[in-house]
């Protein structure tokens, strides 16, 4: 007998905003990206509590990645913030940082959430609009002649991740691999079937950061002891090689044969039956000319034996990950199928060498296209160098984005002070028929501004985490990193501003940032064109990558306020 | 599992005391940013209702981590030093019981399964892995430094400037120390006579005049111990016959280059004074004893294998492909009374008492051999091979179908390998038993489990290539001329097994035979083996050395001292800038004071351990008057030259008496460096730690049992 259990009815709760509990949660978030941010924030260590990996990290992928969360309103948050992680790679915890303190504010004001959201939105506008202007004064065109802003962008972005562990000196050494990549896999001509090759990473722990290279080509790890089981005594091909490529299993088993039975009369062996096939694919080979075999997955030992004996270098378990690289490398045709295949699906390679890094060997491709190279990244233990493959992959990422839109806006927490005082002054003057279509109040709307802006300064003031003061000046709105307890007037001479833009003569007046100041317009881009181009270093930020984190914060923020019941299922 | 040695401590127990003891400590200390900001910042949200299933947890550590890191190092204090005292690792759940004498064993017995205890773990495993040597030093050092840090913490340093500070300090500090690098050159005969020439050569003096007199006196006390020291090997030959003069100094340099290229493939990598690294085979001795660290005797058998291996050859050149520790083999003779250690060339392995009549059998006869790279069985397949379930085999008679199977095999297999006249098989894996006894009928050997690098020793010999299985048996896997011979250390009479070895023309491989009369300190002799194995290993890929028993260390603490005394703003300490760049300066006296603190402590329990001093803190105090030695000293870096190879000869003197030989104790340099830095690393992750999160449910409970105390917020 079947027993029947009874459906529970969904448990409906409204207004979840109000909940103590929510408001709790969205602390601890606050908190934890807030303590990350920038380069002294701090490490999570991120793991299952029982047993598993344990990630050290301060990197949004990592630390939103693995997180679980119980409540249905943290999960929408998190959901969008992953969802522009896995599309621009940078400024993650800008955004949660962002949308936690507009959200945590906005709660805060006796508005109702419509107006509310339809103000930000009119904000969100202003914002974007000024960002994307021809007058933004904390933007930087990329001059792609000059490799100088690609280098500040990529330091500025390996620096701000201190569990790679690293020295100035390590950083510039990683981003000068990084853009040297960039550059190299940026097609030298345009045209209709240009595409942007890739990179690929090697991770090695253990040696120092200095270590760490630049390949052009592809390399495949070579366990010692296999060495000389893999080269025919003839040594590696040496020129122009020809390359087949197989993704399909050499290992000789037997097909699968899903859940029927395949019955096989005494006497006859399958497993042989197979490895014949297989001898005579590799005859193909050696027919053919091809000098080295590439197997995603296993190849029989036998075949391997064949292959040897004939001077053809056979290497298997290469893995998914390489396989597309390697076809837009070689031009080879994955071979999919034990039959007879086209010689067109061969592919070709300029040279094939051994090299070693670290204790470790590999063998090394070399195409005659550009397309493809690899980063050698070394570092001490297992935790940074998984850390410093994520910041290098971001930095890879967010390289690509300027292809598209070659523009960078100023880091440090400048852009952010920046916008806000911009908006301050913005939101001074607002035409009262543009408040009527919003329906507020023009006190209503300085309400909501004032929110905006304290969010933005706030995302600023994440950077600081040992108890330092931020200041603004009032002149172009700029961070300013002092001691603590040290207001504008003792700032020190040395100071610059958090970009590197500004040093101390050219601000005149400061105040203590997200303090109530009087509303100033900050100078225009023509006004500050010549300080961009006299300095040496600044720090930059992917404006692509920021501007797409200021929407997705402030839609989400939306979405949330705009929640009025949770219904869920209890089943 | 129960620690228990002279401090007598149980893991378990040490970690809850600790833990308790830092609770209290961190209500205490509350004027500690870090971690009063969280706590005071965050109330602990009460831990959830009943029905929720999935749920983050953070815990806020404070410096916990810190505290964690210093409780599980503390363990490794009395492996510091030549004289280590072992631990007696009893297993609560097995009832079995281990002595231990490495930190590399004792990380295997500690519970490091929280967050911290994982990221210790990786930090010596890495080190492990490249170095083998040198675990003992980071696994120390995590420990004072975390400790040091706490203190820093507590001085109100901000983390951000600790971590850069700290950092910075180490990197200067490591630069510096280069000028105590002996390179191996130097050790020559007379050790005395080439200090004084290092000596000689300070940390500001430029490359080219510490290649000047390094080459010149690497030459000059080559020939000195060719005339003074009597007995020298017939195998000797200098490269070098004239004694270059100062002036041609370039054309020497390539001179030699030449030289050393035609005997030689591998060619040391850079500059031209590295070339000349040919010693004598007697100051290989040296080296050996010097890099012993109180193993002299596993030390004289890595030395005898390493002579052993050159012995054929006419030249002896200390290169870095002299000497790998993939080319050794180590043997255990059980209790065996006498005190047998030898070394010979070839594959040494003991056999039942049942292979004995085969064995005389094939004993001087040229043998045909298979390397098998993998089982020796039915059902072996190769890695990656999945056996289809689904297959059914169709016969008229399906009596024992398995039965069957396996015998066909057997006997096809026996076939082959008596067709292919195979004597011998060394197999990876495992072998069949039914196959094994076969084979010893038709007079041939199957020895299962041997290590890849024995297999590949064999293959580079003999040319035969490892196969998988026995139907790639071909002319190219068949080596010939492989010599069996009984040894004669090991009477089959006295036991149940019986010593063979393997011996093949031009072998590069050599096996260490080593007879314990104490079977629980096995494993620790093979602990020292490769370890004192890997020190000259590294000694050699490195091709130098730095003086040991603390003389870097102190000079490390001199040169921290010195920079204490004239602080400077440097270069940009970060990326971004901030107000922490500007306030270093400040800052920096207690930064270096603290990564001063590890290396003070790391001395003091040396000399104590060595049993110098009655305690640390005498050691202390001797410490802190070397300090002012050296600074009063117009070369500090000849005078900790000076002095350390006289003062560690003393210490050494009674321990080698024996030998009436002084011996200067010498460190490897790569393995030391990358220590102090792995170590370092560490703790600078775990302060900026701050909060561990726990994703997932699956340990709700226990976290809510811990979360009373106030630790964990949910989200």
């Amino acid at each position: 007998m079947e027993r029947v259990e009874l459906k529970k009815p969904s448990l409906c709760t409204a207004r979840p905003l109000t909940s103590a509990s929510l408001r709790e949660a969205l602390r601890v978030m606050q908190m934890m990206v807030t303590s990350c941010y920038g380069p002294n924030g701090r490490l999570k260590q991120v793991h299952n509590g029982s047993g598993g990996c344990v990630t050290t990290t301060s990197h949004s992928s990592a630390l939103l990645g693995g997180l679980s969360l119980s409540h249905p309103v943290l999960q929408v948050l998190v959901a969008s913030i992953r969802n522009h992680i896995s599309t621009f790679s940078d400024c993650g915890l800008f955004a949660a940082i962002l949308c936690c303190n507009l959200l945590e504010r906005c709660l805060r004001l006796p508005l109702s959430s419509h107006k509310m959201i339809r103000i930000t939105k009119s904000l969100l506008d202003v914002c974007l609009t000024y960002l994307k202007s021809e007058d933004c004064a904390c933007k930087v065109n990329v001059d792609f002649t000059h490799s100088r802003w690609l280098l500040d962008m990529t330091r500025s972005i390996l620096a701000s991740k201190p569990a790679c562990m690293m020295t100035m000196k390590e950083v510039d050494h990683v981003s000068l691999l990084i853009v040297k990549s960039f550059l190299h896999k940026v097609p030298s001509e345009s045209g209709p079937d240009r595409v942007l090759g890739r990179t690929l990473t090697v991770t090695i722990e253990g040696p120092s950061v200095m270590q760490s290279a630049f390949v052009p080509g592809m390399l495949i790890e070579v366990s010692p002891y296999s060495w000389s089981r893999l080269m025919p005594s003839s040594g590696p091909p040496s020129a122009d090689v020809t390359l087949a490529l197989f993704s399909v299993s050499l290992c000789g088993e037997f097909s699968d044969a899903g859940d029927g039975a395949v019955e096989v009369m005494a006497g006859v062996d399958p497993e042989k039956v197979i490895l014949d096939e297989l001898i005579v694919l590799g005859k193909q080979m050696v027919d053919d000319h091809v000098q080295i075999l590439l197997c995603q997955k296993v190849i029989h030992p036998s075949l391997k034996q064949y292959l040897k004996e004939r001077g053809v270098l056979a290497v298997d378990r290469i893995g998914a990950a390489l396989m597309e690289p390697l076809t837009q490398m070689t031009g080879a045709q994955p071979i999919a199928s034990l039959c007879p295949a086209p010689t067109t699906c061969y592919g070709r390679l300029r040279q094939i060498s051994q090299v070693s890094y670290g204790n470790k060997q590999y063998l090394h491709l070399v195409p005659y296209e550009t397309a493809v190279c690899s980063i050698v990244l070394c570092n001490r233990n297992e935790t940074s160098v998984k850390e410093l493959k994520r910041t290098c992959q971001t930095a890879e990422h967010t390289l690509n984005l300027l292809l598209k839109d070659p523009w960078l806006l100023l880091g440090g927490g400048c852009t952010e002070a920046h916008v806000a005082a911009y908006i301050r002054h913005k939101s001074l003057s607002v035409h009262s028929r543009y408040l009527k279509e919003l329906g507020c109040t023009a006190s209503e709307y300085k309400l909501v501004a004032d929110c905006f802006c304290f969010a933005f300064e706030a995302a600023a003031r994440s950077l600081e985490h040992d108890g330092g003061e931020v200041l603004t000046d009032l002149q172009d709105g700029h961070f300013w990193s002092v001691p603590p307890d040290i207001d504008g007037e003792h700032v020190d001479t040395k100071h610059v501003c958090g970009c590197r833009l500004l040093n101390k003569g050219d601000g005149p007046r400061w105040t203590v940032l997200g303090s109530p100041y009087e509303p100033f317009s900050p100078r225009n881009r023509t006004e500050i064109s010549s300080l961009l181009l006299a300095k040496e270093t600044l720090v930059l930020d992917s404006f692509t990558a920021k501007c797409n984190a200021i929407r997705v914060a402030v839609d989400t923020t939306g979405l949330i306020l705009d929640v009025a019941y949770v219904i869920k299922d209890e089943n | 599992m129960v620690i228990t040695n002279q401090d007598a401590v149980s893991s378990s127990a040490y970690r809850q005391h600790y833990c308790r003891n830092t609770g209290s400590k961190l209500c205490d200390g509350s004027h500690d940013n870090g971690v009063t900001v969280l706590q005071t910042t965050v109330p602990t949200v009460s831990p959830c209702r009943g029905d929720r299933t999935v749920m983050s947890a953070i815990k806020l550590g404070g410096h916990l981590g810190l505290i964690e890191l210093f409780n599980i190092s503390s363990s490794v204090k009395t492996f510091l030093g030549p004289q280590k005292s072992y631990k007696f690792i009893y297993d609560q759940d097995t009832q079995e019981s281990t002595l231990i004498c490495s930190p590399f064993r004792l990380l295997e017995s500690l519970d490091l399964s929280s967050a911290v205890g994982q990221l210790f773990n990786e930090t010596i495993q890495a080190h492990h892995k490249v170095y083998k040597t040198g675990t003992t030093t980071l696994f120390f050092l995590v420990g004072v430094w975390s400790k040091a840090v706490l203190e820093c913490l507590h001085h109100g340093v901000p983390v951000s400037l600790i971590v850069s500070g700290m950092q910075e300090g180490l990197n200067s500090c490591i630069e510096h120390v280069e000028a105590l690098h002996i390179p191996l050159y130097n050790i020559l005969g007379t050790k005395q006579n080439s200090f004084h020439r290092v000596s000689v050569v300070d940390g500001g003096s430029d490359n080219v005049s510490k290649t000047k007199s390094s080459n010149f006196s690497s030459s000059r006390d080559g020939n000195f111990g060719l005339e003074c020291l009597g007995h020298i090997p017939k195998t000797l030959k200098y490269v070098q016959t004239t004694p270059p003069s100062k002036g041609n100094l370039h054309s020497q340099g390539s001179h030699m280059n030449k030289l050393s290229r035609s005997r030689h493939f591998s060619m040391p990598k850079t500059s031209s004074f590295q070339n000349s690294s040919q010693i004598s085979s007697h100051s290989l001795e040296d080296l050996t004893q010097s890099l012993s660290h109180g193993n002299s005797e596993a030390m004289e058998l890595v030395e005898k294998a390493g002579t052993l291996l050159h012995e054929t050859a006419h030249e002896l050149f200390v290169t870095k492909d002299l000497f790998q520790a993939s080319r050794l083999n180590i043997c255990f003779l059980r209790g065996v009374p006498e005190v047998i250690s030898s070394v010979s060339f070839g594959y040494v392995t003991l056999l039942k008492q049942e292979y004995a009549t085969v064995v005389r059998n094939l004993e001087g006869k040229p043998l045909k051999i298979l390397l098998l790279d993998g089982d020796l069985t039915e059902i072996y397949r190769h890695l990656g091979f999945n056996k289809s379930a689904n297959l059914k085999s169709v016969s008229g008679f399906g009596v024992n179908e398995r039965r069957t199977w396996e015998d066909t095999w057997i006997s096809t297999a026996c076939q082959r390998i008596v067709e292919a006249n195979i004597n011998l098989i060394l197999v990876r894996g495992d072998a069949c038993p039914q196959l094994i006894m076969q084979c010893l009928n038709q007079n041939t050997l199957i020895i299962t489990h041997v290590k890849p690098n024995i297999l590949q020793a064999f293959s580079d010999c003999t040319g035969a290539e490892p196969v998988t299985y026995l139907t790639q048996i071909s002319h190219y896997s068949i080596g010939c001329e492989v010599i069996a011979k009984l040894c004669p250390q090991w009477s089959p009479e006295s036991s149940q097994t019986i010593a063979v070895n393997f011996h093949a023309h031009n072998i590069n491989l050599v096996t260490v035979l080593v007879s314990c009369r104490l079977l629980p300190k096995m494993q620790i002799i093979e602990d020292q083996f490769w370890a004192c194995t890997h020190r000259l290993h590294n000694a050699l890929l490195d091709q130098k050395v730095f003086p040991g028993g603390g003389a870097v260390e102190l000079f490390c603490l001199h040169y921290l001292r010195k920079l204490e005394g004239n602080l400077v703003n440097g270069g940009p300490h970060f990326c971004t800038p901030s107000w922490l760049s500007y306030s270093m300066v400040h800052y920096k006296s207690s930064i270096y004071q603290c990564l001063a603190k590890g290396w003070i402590l790391y001395i003091s329990t040396l000399l104590f351990n060595m049993g110098e001093y009655a305690s640390e803190f005498e050691a202390m105090t001797f410490i802190q008057k070397e300090l002012q030695n050296i600074g009063t000293s117009s070369s500090p870096s000849s005078y900790v030259f000076n002095e350390y190879s006289k003062k560690v000869e003393l210490i050494d003197d009674e321990k080698l008496q024996m030998h009436h030989r002084k011996v200067t104790v010498y460190d490897d340099v790569n393995p030391k460096v990358e220590a102090w830095r792995s170590a370092l690393h560490l703790v600078l992750t775990v302060l900026q730690s701050d909060a561990e999160i726990i994703t997932g449910s699956t340990q709700k409970q226990v976290i809510e049992g811990e979360s009373s105390s106030g630790n964990y917020v949910f989200l």
